[in-house]
């Protein structure tokens, strides 16, 4: 079974030969790794056993300079500094009108260029299961342009506002991955979109306002890829829990992230009830799992985590959060997937 | 021997042997009737609260221990039931012309609706006001061979009524609740005069009633509601500068002319004031209102009961006992007994008279339970293994009691939510209004009533204790119980920096201490700080002053800044495990600067816990916003 076909059945909730292993890095880790493993970039994913592979469009519209301090602009236009994704430098939408809103100088899908996608792909000769589409954060985009207490406020305050900020973002973000569809769909297995909904407490928003200001956008989304026919995974942090019936009515074929710390995340119950309805992927935990035990206790944590998310299919095995971070040991990583290939085997 | 702290053979049991302990008339018709008793003319105790005489029949049956001997109405004031002169409801005024109505349609209760010195000024208008003569012969007709005869004959015992309600309820109740919390900080020389009025009168009653009963009393009773479901209803300074020296006057005089034992009723949430109590020498607290904040049943009994008798607390009268099945009244009962049972000191009876809609199915289940687990000796009370298991779990909403020592969440019926609600209704409207407005998320409204509360002379502080706190205790609950998400927290936390904005001028000009001052920030390396800012604006909420030194700050400015405030407390906040090393390092540099000492150190965040917490030397963790509240009050407690 080539890796594509075992992601493939483990997404119609099937079993396939072994269950599918997933490896979300920080380039940290993956620098760490490459080095303490002396691998190149493709040699530590094949050790890492991952079974998915990813292409991703390239943005070509002009480049501008960043601020002083600024390491980061989004495609939106806000700059961000600090670590990693860093935190946004200013939140231009924070006290617009709604004709301010919808004059903003809104990006162009045109502007990715697509052209490279299907050669890219079709490079790994259908043995890998392919990630494409538009990552499309759009939640985290809202958060940047309105600022996340204004943003807040602004749900109770102005509702049409918010409203037509995410449209405007999910116009570009669906056009984008549309014209990625249109390019290379014959090569996409799976569209991945992320945003992160969930606190370790809990959803950020009631289920309300999520059906309210999200999941039509997410359905938009959804809706896309189906019409395509490529199978939709969505990244979420934390305890989304109480959001699953929706996303499940929505026709989400994937979680990606499962963070069995945060709160209503225990995972026989998620297995239980939703576990024939939707792919759960991750479920390892990345802090008290990986990043503080040792390779012992890893394989004994994973062994007890594949016996409760493996049966019947619909499971892809990985870290609860993606990314594993740079303080994670490189050998807790390997104990991890080497246990997935010894006993995830169905 | 309850009273002394000794084990009888069982425990005491009260119903109706005050009016406080007592049964509403309709309940009581019920009672008799499903205990086959015959059906009778039932006597009213207590007009005001519609509540019955317990007949001997009832009480042979039930085994009341306990029997009421009060004074008789003043022969100069007869309270006359208007019928006609206003539509939809009856009427009367008492003796303290207090004007008193209830609803022709299904009213239960006699609610105040005229308050006779709500316009009155001078001291001259208290002097002139036709009181009540306290000392009318009346009164005292038959109250000495009454308590003789429950004494000697019936070998009960005597619980020595008093002239009225409590002296705060009284000069609240003339002066009406609107004026009487404003005069409280604006006009208090005015208003203590009338209290002292009010206390003349009831001392006047105590030096003619104690001789006449003498050595017959076994208890005396006095009483003062003075708190609500939440907390006090007046802020624990005026409770010291005002109420408690007063209090201590009567319980003294009293004290001075009798051995009996005072009982002293206060509804709600009394907690914090109960040393207070001890401190002032009453020895028997009532109804023991399980269900307020702080109130947890184990809690009291463990932090109080070598001190004081809790005389009530078997059965909350609202919720389960009204609404719930028998086997939760039999649950509810059972974890009562096991609470306050041990050692004595403890007096079985419901919490306040048992309502108008309480089943008598539920009354007797009560009673049976009683009859059951409240034996003392071998397999008693004291000696069973505390692992009931409830049968019927009760259903949320949870009721989070703030008290550091209570005992974990219970569950709450919508009935008690609902209960506790008509509790709060003592407080002026304006502070239930401005909580409202908070819970709500309402910035306009939080901010009128903030306006409004000054401009009706309420002390910020009192504004802050009463409308602030609480509302932002149940905005916390509700986040904690899934209810509220972010959105909901952060409306909330703007209307209360929005009120604070405006109270803040009248707090100094008070020279008014906050709760606290903390300074929070994350650690150097994150930027993350939705997290730090949910602290510190529920920080805020519960009225701490704090100092935000934002993001990526170095341990180096965290000295500094301590150095330079006096801030108790220090929270630090990281997202990132990898900037979590960076709170530890801190702490180092704290300690090695020399100010470790000056705070204590909170931390909190997605990777921390409390073991992380334990393992670097912070002093407190706290898994959220609402909770780093507890945990911060916690922490100042434990040092002050």
């Amino acid at each position: 079974m080539t890796s594509r076909e075992r992601v493939l059945t483990a997404f119609e909730h099937d079993k396939p030969d072994r269950v599918p292993c997933w490896c979300g890095a920080s380039v940290e880790f993956w620098e760490k790794a490459k080095r303490e493993l002396n691998l190149d970039d493709e040699a530590l994913r094949v050790r890492f056993r991952d079974d998915f592979r990813r292409v991703t469009a390239e943005y070509t519209g002009p480049q501008l300079s960043l601020s002083e301090g600024a390491t980061y602009r989004t495609v939106f236009g806000v700059e961000r500094h600090g670590m990693g994704y860093g935190q946004p430098m200013s939140h231009p939408l924070v006290n617009a009108t709604l004709k301010q809103v919808h004059d903003y100088p809104w990006p162009d899908a045109g502007l990715m260029d697509v052209s490279k996608i299907k050669a890219e792909a079709e490079a790994y000769q259908g043995e890998y299961a392919i990630l494409g589409g538009d990552w499309s954060p759009f939640w985290h985009d809202l958060i940047d342009l309105l600022g996340m207490e204004h943003m807040y406020l602004q749900m109770y305050d102005d509702p049409e506002l918010v409203d037509a900020v995410i449209k405007h973002m999910v116009d570009f973000y669906a056009a984008s991955s549309q014209r990625v569809f249109d390019a290379a769909s014959d090569t996409i297995d799976i569209f991945f979109i992320g945003n992160d909904f969930g606190s370790q407490m809990g959803p950020l928003l009631s289920p309300e306002m999520f059906e309210h200001f999200i999941l039509p956008h997410l359905k938009r989304l959804i809706d896309l890829g189906h019409a395509y026919g490529i199978p939709v995974q969505m990244h979420c942090c934390g305890g989304y829990a109480p959001l699953i019936p929706m996303l499940i009515d929505a026709r989400l074929d994937a979680l990606h992230a499962v963070q069995p710390s945060c709160r209503g995340m225990d995972l026989k119950t998620l297995k239980t009830e939703f576990g024939d309805k939707i792919v759960f992927n991750g479920a390892i935990d990345s802090v008290n799992v990986l990043k503080n035990g040792t390779p012992d206790s890893v394989v004994k944590d994973t062994r007890e985590v594949l016996e409760i998310m493996m049966p019947g299919g619909g499971y892809v095995a990985g870290a609860s959060h993606d990314t594993i971070l740079e303080e994670t040991p490189v050998e807790n990583i390997l104990a991890m997937f080497d246990t997935v290939h010894e006993f995830g085997v169905y | 021997m309850a009273l002394d702290h000794q084990e009888p053979d069982k425990i005491p049991f009260d119903l109706g042997g005050t009016v406080l302990t007592s049964i509403n008339v309709h309940a009581y018709r019920q009672l008799r009737q499903f205990l086959g008793l015959p059906e009778k003319e039932v006597g009213m105790m207590d007009i005001f609260q519609q509540i019955a005489v317990v007949d001997d029949d009832v009480r042979q049956k039930l085994g009341v221990d306990v029997r009421n001997v009060a004074p008789r109405s003043s022969a100069t004031h007869n309270i006359v039931i208007n019928e006609t002169d206003m539509p939809g409801y009856t009427f009367f005024h008492d003796e303290w012309q207090i004007g008193w109505r209830k609803p022709k349609d299904k009213g239960f209760y006699y609610d105040m609706f005229e308050h006779p010195l709500s316009g009155a000024s001078s001291i001259e208008d208290i002097k002139n006001f036709p009181w009540p003569d306290p000392v009318d012969p009346a009164r005292f007709e038959g109250l000495q061979d009454q308590a003789k005869y429950v004494a000697e004959e019936l070998g009960e015992l005597v619980i020595l009524g008093g002239l009225a309600a409590g002296f705060i309820e009284l000069t609240a109740w003339t002066r009406g609740f609107a004026k009487f919390y404003p005069d409280l900080v604006t006009n208090r020389e005015w208003l203590t005069y009338l209290m002292d009025k009010i206390i003349d009168l009831k001392m006047a009653y105590w030096e003619i009633a104690l001789p006449m009963v003498g050595e017959y009393a076994d208890v005396v009773q006095e009483a003062d509601d003075l708190a609500g479901q939440f907390g006090l209803l007046i802020s624990p300074q005026i409770y010291r500068e005002v109420v408690k020296p007063r209090h201590k006057k009567i319980m003294d005089f009293i004290k001075a002319r009798t051995d009996a034992r005072i009982f002293f009723h206060s509804c709600g949430a009394i907690r914090e004031i109960i040393p207070d109590m001890i401190d002032i020498g009453i020895d028997i607290i009532n109804p023991v209102q399980v269900s307020a904040t702080g109130m947890e049943s184990s809690a009291l009994k463990r932090d109080f009961g070598k001190d004081i008798t809790f005389w009530g607390g078997l059965v909350d009268t609202q919720g389960v006992f009204t609404n719930g099945t028998e086997q939760q009244v039999r649950d509810e009962v059972r974890r009562r007994i096991d609470d306050l049972g041990a050692g004595g000191g403890f007096i079985a009876a419901t919490v306040h008279n048992v309502q108008a809609n309480v089943p008598p199915q539920n009354v007797m289940a009560m009673w049976e339970t009683l009859q059951e687990y409240g034996n003392y000796g071998p397999g008693g009370v004291s000696q069973r293994p505390g692992d009931y298991v409830y049968s019927e779990p009760l259903d949320k909403p949870l009721m989070i009691s703030t008290s550091p020592d209570a005992m974990p969440a219970r569950a709450l019926t919508p009935e008690e939510a609902a209960a506790m609600q008509q509790a709060e209704e003592a407080l002026p409207p304006v502070i239930l209004a401005m909580r409202e407005a908070i819970v709500e998320g309402d910035l306009p409204d939080s901010i009128a009533t903030a306006n409004q509360a000054l401009s009706e002379d309420l002390d910020a502080q009192y504004i802050i204790l009463n409308g602030v706190v609480p509302a932002m205790e149940v905005v916390g609950q509700k986040f904690e119980e899934g209810e509220y998400f972010l959105p909901e927290m952060m409306a909330a936390a703007l209307g209360t920096r929005g009120i604070l904005d405006i109270l803040s001028p009248y707090l100094t000009k008070a020279g008014t201490e906050p709760a606290g001052k903390a300074i929070i920030a994350t650690v150097k390396g994150d930027l993350h700080d939705i997290g730090k800012n949910m602290v510190g604006m529920m920080l805020e909420g519960a009225g701490y002053e704090i100092i935000d030194l934002g993001v990526d700050i170095s341990p180096e400015k965290f000295v500094e800044a301590i150095q330079e405030s006096d801030a108790q407390l220090l929270g630090l906040s990281a997202l990132l495990t990898t900037t979590m090393p960076m709170m530890r390092n801190t702490i180092q540099a704290l300690e090695n600067a020399g100010v470790r000492d000056q705070v204590k150190v909170m931390v909190g965040g997605a990777g921390v816990t409390q073991e992380f917490a334990d393992n670097i030397g912070a002093d407190g963790y706290a898994p959220d916003a609402s909770a780093a509240v507890r945990k911060a009050r916690d922490l100042l407690a434990a040092s002050a």
